[in-house]
């Protein structure tokens, strides 16, 4: 997730990072992890820094371009659990695929490239 | 060939999603049309399923069953060569011996090139009876480890694909070289990095990119694939 700056709506970083504050703690999808101190400060804003530490995502700077990407929570593995998460890309002519669409089928997804 | 496997496996319950990762979606656009895929055929400029799956090279393959759980996480995923494919042993006997140590390396974990294929076959003939299915627990061991260096890796190659799309292609090097440093058997990052780079910037990497998988270790270009 890319921003150009440390504090973000809840709006924001919900479009953003797919991340939803809740009363239970930062959630995605049905996964909701509980937050130690608050993130939200007095002008109801999401500190991104703290918000980033409690979830153990890095934060990068590129202070040139005044940038920062915060990267996926550091874990075990990069799979945390075996479900598909909801992930929807674009065709060729942007159109857009919703990964759930193959359910009920077997899908084998084959990444390749140009390079 | 995927389109093969596709139309073969297709009327037995097989879909195929074929993703490709290009920053810029126009690299890929020949490539794609001429495999005349009837299957979805995706592009992934923001290098999503790197981060959220782990794919580390190309090509690479993850299976999803009906339920829409991950029964095999991102592996290596061979096509099986051509039938009039060249032998190339002559080839190799005639390179310098560190090149031929390096590509002897990086297809050391190759093994039999049809076995990937005969696998997608065995599943869909067979379902969750497949010796190929792995359980969740499996699947989520099976995947890549992700310490704190691989998720600020995939920080900065973000940040390095934002600058190179937005018109700042000399300032993403080094977020993207910072990226191979911290993450340095992720090929995916320096594959399309250097594919970005304009010969006009002059030497933005220090090390073609043959010499840098010689001194990684040729071996991690495949990692082993245990069918």
């Amino acid at each position: 997730m890319l921003t150009d700056r440390l504090d973000l709506s809840r709006d924001e970083l919900q479009s953003r990072s797919g991340w939803e504050l809740k009363p239970e703690g930062a959630c995605k999808g049905d996964v909701c992890i509980p937050l130690r101190s608050a993130v939200i400060g007095a002008d109801g804003r999401v500190d991104i820094t703290a918000f980033a530490r409690q979830l153990g995502m890095p934060i990068v700077a590129d202070e040139a371009h005044g940038l920062w990407a915060l990267g996926p929570p550091s874990a075990g593995h990069v799979l945390a659990r075996a479900e598909m998460p909801e992930l929807t890309l674009s065709d060729f002519d942007g159109a857009p695929y919703d990964f759930a669409t193959g359910r009920g089928r077997k899908v084998v997804m084959v990444a390749w490239a140009s390079w | 060939m995927w389109q093969a496997l596709y139309e073969e496996l297709a009327p037995a319950g097989l879909e195929i999603v074929t993703v490709a990762l290009d920053t810029n979606v126009e690299s890929a656009r020949a490539p794609a049309e001429a495999a005349h895929a009837t299957h979805p055929s995706l592009v992934d400029p923001e290098f999503r399923i790197v981060e959220l799956f782990g794919i580390t090279n190309v090509p690479f393959g993850m299976w999803i069953d009906e339920r829409g759980i991950i029964v095999r996480p991102p592996e290596s995923a061979p096509v099986p060569p051509p039938p009039d494919a060249p032998d190339r042993s002559a080839f190799l006997e005639s390179l310098p011996e560190e090149q031929r140590r390096i590509i002897v390396g990086m297809t050391a974990n190759a093994g039999d090139p049809t076995r990937y294929f005969a696998a997608v076959r065995d599943w869909v003939a067979n379902g969750e009876a497949s010796r190929f299915v792995l359980t969740p627990d499996e699947v989520v061991a099976r995947s890549r480890p992700l310490p704190d260096a691989a998720a600020r890796a995939a920080a900065h190659y973000e940040l390095g694909q934002h600058l190179h799309l937005t018109g700042f292609g000399q300032d993403a090097v080094a977020h993207f070289q910072r990226a191979h440093e911290l993450d340095p058997t992720n090929w995916s990052y320096q594959r399309q990095a250097r594919a970005l780079a304009d010969p006009a910037w002059g030497t933005a990497y220090e090390r073609d990119l043959f010499t840098e998988v010689g001194r990684v270790g040729p071996e991690t270009w495949r990692p082993p694939l245990d069918l």
